[in-house]
């Protein structure tokens, strides 16, 4: 039976791989965010307030344009609306735990460390100490989130333009996006949104972001409602 | 102002995270919604994608010769797609990028 603490440890050890994606993501926020006018304090503080990266680097993006807040809050909170997904389909696993243990949870659930729960779950359902896996691998992600994020913030004089860092955050959601298109419906989501990111460029706000993001998801639940209603028929 | 914004997003994610790790929102959340949130991922990042491989200075390029991260970005979708590895990705757009870079 594993203890609390090597549950933890196991929980640290498996989330490594990621820090070699996450930790260029976080350098590159950090750049970014320099560049964008942002003073070190709220670069940095940033990593701890949102702990997204994906929206992170959007926030920076359009506040550095110019677009008016409650833009800027609706693109991080619909960039961010995945996780309501995530922390779904974890709700069986946590339901019983302390308000305070979800709580802390909850805080740490990210992209990496959902992937690596759900597969926790899978192979140890019964394991008694499964939250101190998921503690341990969160707070290992989010400490080199954050070491990213300050080095990123520090050294941005340092980095230079031709090492194309940005292009590693298109890499690494190309990375997270690619393992997801399963189905037909996954890709016709895939490219509707990709063609309205560009279609939709001349409108202010960066709203094709937003709007590309939304025709994207509904183009996939039509998609997924006509596929099944097929189904039905030719049955 | 920065920071009433930065704290509103940071508190809405927060929710976002929190929500379902309570039983009581958890059962109220109707089982239709699970559809349509099964594309955010996939339609969010593809949309933040799209624009920065293809918007080159500003003007949608999409000539390989000029653009050169639409031919990095292809052969690391090309990877992720055979390796489903997130290091092999980054990895193969970043290099075959500076190797495009240095020959051309």
């Amino acid at each position: 039976m594993a203890s609390k603490t090597s549950e933890f440890f196991m929980g640290a050890r498996d989330v490594m791989p990621h820090h070699l994606g996450v930790f260029p993501f976080g350098l590159v926020f950090g750049v970014i965010a320099m560049a964008s006018g942002l003073s070190t304090l709220e670069a940095i503080l940033m990593s701890s307030i949102i702990f997204g990266g994906a929206s992170q680097i959007v926030f920076v993006q359009l506040w550095s344009a110019g677009v008016p807040s409650f833009i800027v809050g609706s693109s991080v909170a619909i960039v961010n609306l995945r996780h309501l997904l995530y922390s779904a389909s974890l709700t069986k696993y946590v339901e019983s735990l302390p308000l305070k243990w979800r709580m802390i949870l909850a805080y740490l659930l990210t992209d990496q460390s959902y992937a690596l729960m759900v597969q926790k779950y899978r192979i140890d359902k019964f394991s008694d100490y499964n939250h101190y896996y998921f503690l341990g691998s969160g707070l290992t992600l989010w400490l080199g989130w954050q070491i990213a994020t300050i080095v990123g913030v520090l050294g941005a004089s340092f980095i230079s333009e031709q090492w194309s860092l940005t292009f590693a955050i298109s890499l690494t959601f190309i990375a997270i996006v690619i393992p997801l298109l399963k189905t037909r419906a996954d890709l016709i989501a895939c490219f509707v949104a990709g063609i309205l990111s560009i279609l939709l460029q001349p409108l202010p706000w960066k709203l094709w972001l937003i709007l590309a993001g939304l025709g994207g998801i509904a183009a996939g639940w039509i998609a997924t409602t006509v596929i099944k209603k097929n189904r039905r028929s030719e049955k | 102002m920065i920071w009433i914004v930065m704290i509103v997003a940071g508190l809405i994610t927060y929710s976002t995270r929190f929500s379902m790790f309570n039983k009581s929102i958890a059962e109220k959340m109707p089982k239709w919604v699970e559809v349509p949130l099964h594309y955010v991922p996939i339609a969010l990042l593809t949309a933040i994608i799209v624009p920065e491989v293809l918007i080159y200075e500003q003007n949608l390029s999409l000539s390989i010769f000029e653009n050169l991260r639409i031919i990095a970005a292809s052969f690391a979708i090309l990877i992720a797609f055979i390796s489903r590895n997130v290091i092999a990705t980054i990895a193969s757009g970043l290099v075959c990028l500076w190797v495009l870079q240095w020959l051309l």
